[in-house]
């Protein structure tokens, strides 16, 4: 089991991503002990929610947890987010705008086992959430506060880059046509998987002179992705970042020049999560590649084996029918930035099977 | 000469057997003839004296003989063993994740739910041939599917037996649709707006 010291200290700000291979979720101490988590993954080492974990294991007490962000709604981002909700009940939850539309909230009760099978981790989770926790559940889109406070005399915002307006607006009309219409026609079937992930929060964290961003998923898809972002007069105006959350999961499709240049400063730190899902692996030698290029500060959640773990004569029955039989989450970490006030740059540590691009 | 007798009978033919179960079924006739087995039935339907005449069996005998062919009591070439009945040993609830005609395969995430300890999650390619032909139309991502593997004891003798069968969902009725846009405008109504803009 990793071990993974202690909490910073109260002045400190910490960015730690955790990741197995299959997952991303992150936990970010802004200051004084208030502490904002984004997304959910779990830890297969003990079935947990990987950012409920590590704040147990660090000792911060439950109250601290003052905002909770689902950025999107795919199951690489949501397992365990129920239960993060109900373990942190002073904490506002925030979920991407286009899911406070009807047709949208229509696509999530279809998909999230009411009436169809539990299918899918992703519409159960957030639909959980907003049944559960309504009273305290929020909408994000581009420009909205998801917090504010001055800590530790830092003034810290939190703002949500995106969804833009018209991301809103295409993904409405893409979830509503998943929606059942008719009787006896439509399967009760698993939730599809609506591309590309237009309806991402991005997530911007001012600390005074400095800042993080959070690329969740977005893509890069012209006024609806980062080409739009990384053009707009508000994300301009605002502090570049010293460290990145690499949108996903170091992606071609998630990465845009403009997003290096413009909202970030010269050789940030970058961190990422891997993907695996079936013959998809991210990022892969090319993005590495290409990130590697832009900074030599980028680390990487998990870069274990995907080898099984089945006895050998497991997997010799388990091969009559399974070819290229590998892990899912082939390996947990985290990479875990800290900085004090006065710092020059960020510290890092490496949790698991964490490592260096 | 030897020969492999195949019998029809009259019990309703097993509604799960395929021509995916009966290609297996040649194979180990033709086995069964090479390693000079006589197999004795009570009905004699049809008889099998060389490898050539098992591509003239009619399908209805050869969907009796997935059944009633017996494997033989005594084989020197085939080991002996002492297992139970039939033993479970793995069970996988399994997700279709994508489905490539160009090699006949798709690709699956796999949860275990028996006979894997740690219960660890992993993924598979799979070839579309284990699918049996009223699954078929069902193989889509999204899909979800129970692969088991067991140990089967068939008169002394222990073969591999393995079985991949998709979950068919049933439709959506007009009450559940109903009830489902019910849900959503309600939740709608509760949900609080926007907190804080920016400008």
């Amino acid at each position: 089991m990793i071990n993974y010291g202690s909490a910073p200290a109260i002045d400190e700000l910490e960015i730690t991503i955790f990741g197995p291979g299959f997952g991303e979720a992150v936990a970010i101490h802004l200051g004084e002990n208030s502490w904002l988590l984004v997304d959910s993954c779990i830890n297969p080492e003990n079935n947990e929610p990987a950012t409920r974990h590590y704040l147990d294991s660090i000792g911060v007490a439950d109250p601290s947890v003052k905002v909770i962000v689902a950025s999107h709604w795919h199951d690489d981002h949501v397992r365990g987010l129920s239960e993060l909700a109900n373990r942190y009940p002073s904490a506002e939850f925030y979920y991407s705008s286009v899911f406070n539309e009807k047709e949208c909230l229509a696509f999530l009760k279809a998909y999230s086992g009411d009436d169809s099978l539990q299918l899918s981790k992703g519409t159960q989770e957030l639909a959980a959430v907003l049944e559960t926790h309504t009273s305290r559940c929020f909408p994000a889109h581009h420009k909205v506060v998801v917090f504010e406070a001055n800590i530790a005399g830092r003034s810290v915002i939190v703002r949500a880059f995106s969804p833009t307006p018209a991301a809103a607006r295409q993904c409405i009309a893409h979830f509503a046509q998943y929606v059942p219409k008719a009787a006896g026609v439509d399967p009760r079937n698993h939730a599809p998987d609506v591309q590309p992930n237009a309806e991402s929060v991005v997530l911007h964290i001012e600390f005074g002179d400095d800042a993080i961003l959070l690329g969740s998923d977005l893509e890069d898809q012209g006024e609806r992705g980062w080409q739009m972002l990384t053009e707009s007069s508000y994300c301009l105006s605002k502090q570049k970042a010293s460290a990145y959350k690499v949108a996903h999961h170091g992606s071609k499709s998630g990465d845009h020049t403009n997003i290096w240049s413009n909202l970030l400063i010269g050789a940030p730190h970058a961190v990422m999560t891997p993907f695996h899902w079936g013959g998809n692996r991210l990022p892969t030698d090319l993005d590495r590649a290409r990130i590697q290029g832009y900074t030599s500060k980028a680390h990487i959640s998990s870069n274990g084996t995907s080898r099984p773990t089945l006895s050998g004569d497991q997997l010799k029955t388990a091969s009559r029918l399974c070819n290229k039989l590998v892990r899912r989450n082939p390996a947990f970490g985290a990479v875990r930035l800290r900085r004090k006030p006065g710092d020059i740059d960020w510290s890092v540590e490496l949790f698991g099977h964490a490592s260096k691009l | 000469m030897d020969s492999v007798i195949v019998s029809p009978n009259d019990s309703p033919l097993p509604n799960r057997t395929t021509p995916r179960d009966l290609s297996s079924r040649k194979v180990e006739l033709r086995s069964s003839l090479r390693n000079k087995h006589l197999l004795e039935l009570p009905t004699l339907a049809v008889q099998v004296s060389n490898e050539r005449d098992l591509e003239d069996v009619s399908p209805l005998s050869m969907l009796a003989a997935h059944y009633f062919v017996e494997q033989p009591k005594v084989s020197p070439e085939l080991p002996r063993y002492t297992a139970p009945l039939s033993a479970m040993r793995q069970l996988w609830e399994g997700t279709v994740i994508s489905v490539d005609s160009s090699t006949e395969t798709f690709e699956a995430a796999l949860s275990p739910r028996y006979g894997i300890e740690p219960p660890v999650e992993h993924m598979a390619e799979i070839d579309l041939a284990w699918v049996s032909s009223q699954d078929s139309d069902l193989v889509k991502p999204g899909a979800v599917f129970y692969l088991t593997l067991c140990k089967v004891q068939s008169r002394g003798s222990v073969r591999d037996s393995q079985e991949i069968r998709f979950r068919r969902k049933p439709y959506w009725t007009a009450e559940q649709i109903r009830k489902l846009n019910q849900a959503a405008e309600s939740l709608h109504a509760r949900l609080p707006g926007i907190k804080r803009i920016d400008e």
